[in-house]
């Protein structure tokens, strides 16, 4: 107990550097959320302050003046995010764990061919021409999941960690104790490797919440567009409409009154969402992971 | 054994699925990409044969039903599907089509477009991204019959200049909006403030006309910065050489074609911008401008409306007055620069063409003619539905009503504009501006010459980040032009830009001699 205790002065010098580092990580959220409440006309008079003049909910209006449109983005993306993570990481250990297995005859041109593909890629138009011509999923939700299915980069980490961390002596013994290889997949090898699930889980989960190409080349269907594309798409609208207002006969009057610069900083808001709730979820696998191993040399 | 084997074997299975499905790997995609590339290219066959079929079932009047996709930027609306509605009952008797509107939003609707030609999709009509690029690899049909099939009104209305822009090496890709002839650059000033100092405006000829005002304001106005600037809008919207052209596709690349010569020349290689760009360093020094000019973010517009900035610049067209009164939410004043300028950049605006994998392209055109001469038809495209979207004031004037949820086809986008509904903000003399507008313009030279500037790419890539990175130092008076022109000049010469320019002439010469 004596040892790992440490001076006073060590103590809250420590927690000072943390509270710094804190603030400094929470000061522009902080900024961001006042200017999102901020009146325009006091933004292009006095820039961004962190105690505005004049308060607006005018950016939040302008976003939720149908929000129906959010909603169902959210749930888009919610949707894609979930199935498009447990799917994506069930997908990527199924391909890295034959290939981590030295006696998985073929694993020689599986390996290779996940590692070419990490170094070539098709092209953008064949990309697109697969999907929309052979898949035919333009305008579908799988094409916001499938195209990101599997990563190699991932599938590479994962076999790392297979090979470094399952004892194939441990296979063995399961093999002899009669266990086919799904119950070896699914019963030995993967408790065993939660943590790189977590991290690959998190991967994705972050990729498929932050996407929004996939949902610009495949979707014009408003009813499908994820959280980022809605929100990267109103904000380009925004500003190609406050640049280019003269042209736009219809709705120039109410193009005058659009917030600019504090519809940005909301919608950055907003597409924070629930995503900072995942950090803690996984967390706790990733502190497991350190742990792994230490029981036993 | 033969158990493990098989759920070995099924593992690889699902694992080869899960690459393909994955898009990862470039070698399974290759033989894929043969089929739809082979169908891609065989529409185009059947399509020139139903041409001929079309006009022989047009003389017995039964034309087949047809749906027609229609891409255009903006939006996408929410009520599109009921005015699509509305559209195709109307279009049942005329033409028997149906139409679908497609609409790409104003995030790189360029990009999408580009993808699905290079992809061979099937699709009808499409605003024209890139056009040069599109209508020199064959991305559009040519329409030159087509137009004298099928829309023989709207070929004896339309401007003779508009269709000889869109012809590229000898055919005709695309029909242009029917709107005013060319731009203009001028300015919109706050009517208040011109009034208080008693400014005459109208005395303006070119851009140093506006130094005294500038002086004026700096002297009495002590929150406005007299010559508001900001990332996008600098003084570049003024030339420095009024007798010249910009003649590339890109907007980007210094190359400018003298009309005395008609030689090409580098335009950041005269002494005349370096007198500009003094002119622009003098008035930064004297505080006319806003210091941060070559980085803020904020709009004209809104600078204009907060009373940070008194006058607007850019380009301007026949009703710019209403536009800017509109947007500023303050009285404005127009002085443009006059002549226009028409050139075939600016006639290239915007226009629609028809897709070369259109399996309707003479319905489409069917279509086009519509637009371009059925009032009803234009106004529902464009303005929607009536009651719903907007509500009539009287015979010819309409008033929108906010967020109906229809408001994003323009009507410079596509059709004629003269046919449109006056909005109720909008000058009631817009006919006679445009007609006045038209008169007063003076027509590019070399009217039709459009750059092919596939030899040259790569160079222009280069160039076009070159000025990106010094233009708006140079423009917004932060530093002295001098040292920082040579340091441009010299690194446009490395990249390349005598060879653009000698590309540039080569073309120009050929096409001065063919004509």
């Amino acid at each position: 107990m004596t040892n790992n205790e440490i001076s006073k002065f060590t103590n809250l010098l420590l927690h000072l550097i943390f509270i710094i580092l804190t603030i400094t990580c929470l000061l522009p959220i902080v900024l961001v959320f006042m200017i999102s409440i901020t009146d325009y006309d006091t933004i292009v008079l006095n820039g961004y302050q962190f105690f505005p003049e004049k308060f607006s909910l005018e950016a939040y209006s302008y976003i939720f003046k149908d929000y129906t449109v959010i909603v169902k983005a959210y749930g888009v993306s919610i949707f894609v995010t979930v199935i498009g993570t447990l799917l994506s990481v069930f997908i990527s250990s199924l391909y890295a764990y034959p290939i981590s297995r030295t006696d998985f005859k073929y694993r020689g041109i599986f390996a290779f061919l996940i590692f070419f593909t990490m170094l070539f890629g098709g092209g953008l138009v064949p990309w697109y021409m697969v999907y929309t011509q052979v898949l035919d999923l333009k305008n579908s939700v799988w094409a916001l999941i499938v195209p990101m299915l599997l990563s190699p980069f991932n599938v590479l980490i994962m076999k790392t960690y297979f090979q470094m961390s399952v004892p194939p002596a441990l296979i063995e013994a399961s093999k002899i104790d009669g266990a086919g290889e799904l119950r070896t997949f699914f019963r030995i090898v993967f408790p065993l490797s939660l943590p790189v699930f977590a991290t690959i889980g998190l991967f994705n989960t972050l990729h498929y919440w932050n996407d929004w190409f996939n949902s610009m080349i495949f979707i014009t269907d408003t009813d499908l567009y994820s959280l980022q594309y809605l929100m990267y798409k109103m904000i380009s609208q925004a500003d190609y409409l406050s640049r280019n207002g003269a042209l736009i006969q219809g709705s120039a009057t109410e193009l005058a009154k659009l917030p600019g610069e504090t519809i940005r900083m909301a919608m950055a808001l907003i597409g924070i969402g629930p995503i900072v709730l995942a950090y803690p979820f996984f967390q706790r696998y990733f502190i497991r992971g350190l742990t792994l191993g230490s029981i036993k040399g | 054994m033969a158990i493990k084997k098989g759920t070995g074997l099924m593992l690889s299975l699902v694992l080869m699925i899960g690459l393909t499905l994955s898009g990862c790997g470039g070698n399974t995609n290759n033989t894929k990409n043969a089929a739809p590339e082979a169908t891609a290219k065989s529409t185009a066959g059947p399509a020139a044969t139903e041409t001929a079929t079309a006009t022989a079932t047009e003389k017995t009047n039964e034309l087949e039903q047809v749906e027609l996709s229609l891409y255009l930027p903006g939006g996408p609306d929410k009520d599109v599907a009921s005015v699509e509605q509305e559209i195709n009952a109307y279009l049942k008797d005329k033409i028997n089509a149906t139409i679908k509107i497609n609409q790409l939003s104003w995030d790189k609707p360029a990009d999408k477009v580009n993808l699905m030609i290079q992809s061979g999709e099937v699709f009808d009509m499409v605003y024209t991204w890139n056009f040069m690029t599109n209508a020199a690899k064959g991305a559009y049909a040519p329409l030159e019959d087509l137009l004298d099939k099928y829309a023989k009104e709207t070929k004896a209305q339309i401007n003779p200049a508009y269709l000889q822009a869109a012809t590229v090496n000898g055919h005709l890709y695309a029909v242009p909006t029917e709107k005013e002839l060319g731009q203009s650059v001028g300015f919109a000033f706050d009517k208040a403030i011109v009034d208080k100092y008693g400014f005459d405006v109208n005395s303006i000829t070119k851009l140093e006309d506006i130094e005294p005002m500038l002086k004026v304001i700096k002297e009495k106005e002590p929150g406005m910065s007299p010559l508001f600037m900001n990332h996008t809008d600098s003084l570049n919207w003024f030339t420095a050489y009024p007798e010249s052209e910009d003649l590339d596709g890109s907007n980007e690349i210094p190359t400018l074609l003298d009309y005395k010569t008609m030689k090409i020349f580098n335009e950041y290689d005269t002494p005349e911008i370096l007198e500009r760009l003094k002119l622009i360093r003098k008035w930064y020094e004297a505080g006319y401008i806003n210091k941060n000019g070559a980085t803020d973010k904020t709009e004209l517009k809104d600078a204009v409306k907060s009373g940070k900035a008194w006058f607007v610049y850019g380009n301007m067209n026949p009703t710019s007055t209403n536009d800017w009164t509109r947007l500023a939410e303050k009285p404005m004043i127009i002085k443009t620069l006059l002549p226009v300028q028409v050139g075939t950049k600016s006639l290239q605006g915007s226009m629609l063409a028809i897709s070369r994998t259109s399996k309707n392209p003479e319905r489409a055109m069917m279509f086009i003619n519509l637009i371009h001469t059925d009032p009803v038809l234009y106004n529902l495209l464009t303005f929607g539905i009536e009651g719903k979207h907007y509500k009539k004031l009287d015979a010819n004037t309409v008033e929108f009503i906010p967020d109906s949820g229809y408001n994003s086809v323009s009507s410079w986008m596509i059709g004629n504009v003269l046919l449109n509904y006056l909005n109720k903000d909008e000058d009631p003399r817009r006919v006679q501006l445009y007609k006045d507008w038209n008169a007063n313009s003076k027509t590019s030279p070399v009217i039709g010459f459009v750059f092919d500037s596939t030899k040259v790419q790569s160079q222009i890539g280069a160039l076009i980040n070159i000025t990106k990175q010094y233009k708006n130092t140079l423009y917004s008076g932060e530093k002295d032009p001098e040292p920082i022109l040579k340091e441009m000049n010299s690194k446009l010469k490395a990249a390349g830009l005598d060879a653009v320019i000698n590309e540039l002439q080569t073309q120009m010469d050929a096409f001065l001699a063919a004509k």
